[in-house]
């Protein structure tokens, strides 16, 4: 063994090195399609890269204020709202034409296109669960008034999230000044639940759940509004929809 | 390439490699393999735009103006809560608490380049008609106060500046509107302006 011309300290770093080698090549190499195979696996096609730009953000605004008309003209939620709710509703409608039409005049202004549906994932998880349950409520005017509280908050919201993506600092501030009508059609809403001024101020019931209010947080929260609604089950629970701002995959792109 | 025939003779001084050396050529191949790997990915073209900063120093004066104008509502209501009680006082304290909370967060931001965090109070008359008589001046100053941060925004750089501020306008926003419809029982005075 004294001559021996492979020691195993020699064969460890010849090993190892012919080892590294090989994970290097196999890295640099292009996939070998040689194994046996049955059959030809159809060709991956990647999805198309989406940009979140500003006129994104336009775009899905817009989509998000279409919803909310499409959602206060309704005819079930016109038709379980008290007649206060509803002259109040027919403000809020006016509010997001508004909103529409500037919305319509900076989108044209940067050369993009306008969106005239309601944002469409937002109106399947949201509204229409919502007016499916106010459907067949026992309290349907009492359950329009909580939707319309958390949809006016999420409009509002929208415009706030939104912020944190937008580039331009004088679309930002554009966006917000939309978000004040909204904001205030979601306070105004909290009134009608809880009114006079002991609304305006947060609350709990004798269960210590949270009453609405016109003044819930100091700060504009971007967390899910959640909308409790509908007739109880067998077990006393109601349908739940946590509404949520928009996000990547309900951008209209 | 010509190939050359190496011969070594291995001695305890000159060799190189010990077991640790060798682990740890290993891994250092492991991580060219993995760098390599990382390369060839990033042969995609980079995105070319400039993401907006989070905190800028251009933006110091435009939130220091901010904090004036909080300061100032904080001091408007501290007058104001003088002329009611019960539950109108309640919430002139709760919308009195949001201003202070806006004049901590925008100097807290700021640190050390915050400037005043008092002021003045802003003009209200006061006739006696109780909360009735004052909300609806305070809901005009609460408007005011909610357009002079959307105009701010019109030139703050930083991202955190800008959805701080941003978080702030929708809740001066409710501010307006809450006082307005618990003054006087009504969403009629929300229709204006469309």
């Amino acid at each position: 063994m004294k001559n021996s011309i492979v020691s195993r300290r020699a064969l460890l770093v010849n090993g190892g090195t012919a080892a590294a080698a090989g994970v290097i090549l196999a890295a640099c190499g292009s996939p070998d399609p040689g194994l046996g195979r049955i059959g030809e696996a159809p060709v991956a096609t990647a999805l198309p890269e989406a940009h979140v730009s500003d006129d994104v953000l336009l775009r899905t605004a817009q989509s998000v204020e279409t919803l909310a008309v499409e959602a206060l003209t309704d005819p079930t939620i016109t038709g379980a709202a008290s007649a206060d709710a509803k002259a109040a509703m027919e403000i809020f409608v006016r509010g997001h034409k508004s909103n529409l039409a500037a919305l319509a005049s900076v989108i044209e202004g940067r050369g993009a296109e306008s969106v005239t549906e309601p944002n469409t994932k937002m109106m399947t998880n949201y509204v229409s669960k919502a007016v499916a349950a106010i459907k067949e409520s026992d309290d349907a005017s009492g359950d329009v008034l909580v939707f319309v509280n958390a949809l006016e908050g999420i409009v509002g919201a929208t415009y706030q999230a939104f912020v944190a993506w937008t580039n331009d600092p004088a679309l930002r501030s554009a966006m917000m000044s939309l978000s004040v009508g909204p904001s205030k059609f979601s306070a105004a809403t909290a009134l009608l639940i809880r009114t006079g001024v002991k609304g305006v101020v947060p609350a709990v019931d004798d269960a210590g759940a949270e009453l609405p209010a016109g003044l819930p947080d100091a700060f504009g929260p971007l967390t899910s509004f959640p909308v409790v609604v509908g007739k109880p089950n067998e077990d006393g629970a109601r349908v739940t929809i946590l509404m949520e701002t928009p996000s990547l995959n309900s951008l209209e792109y | 390439m010509p190939l050359v025939d190496t011969h070594s003779v291995e001695t305890a001084e000159s060799a190189p490699t010990s077991r640790r050396a060798l682990l740890a050529s290993l891994i250092a191949a492991g991580a060219t393999v993995a760098v390599a790997g990382r390369a060839s990915a990033a042969d995609e073209p980079a995105p070319t735009t400039t993401a907006p900063p989070l905190h800028s120093d251009a933006d110091v004066a435009t939130l220091n103006s901010l904090i004036t104008r909080e300061a100032a509502m904080v001091a408007t209501y501290e007058d104001a809560k003088g002329n009611v009680s019960g539950d109108d006082l309640a919430v002139l304290e709760l919308i009195e608490a949001h201003h202070k909370a806006y004049v901590q967060a925008l100097s807290g931001y700021l640190g050390r380049k915050a400037g005043a965090t008092t002021a003045p109070a802003l003009m209200f008359t006061f006739n006696g008609g109780g909360y009735s008589n004052l909300a609806p001046q305070l809901a005009a100053l609460e408007s005011a106060t909610a357009a002079a941060h959307i105009d701010a925004l019109k030139t703050i750089q930083g991202l955190d500046a800008a959805t701080l501020v941003a978080s702030i306008i929708t809740v001066e926003a409710r501010h307006e509107a809450a006082l307005l419809v618990s003054a006087s029982g009504s969403v009629a005075g929300l229709a204006s302006g469309f």
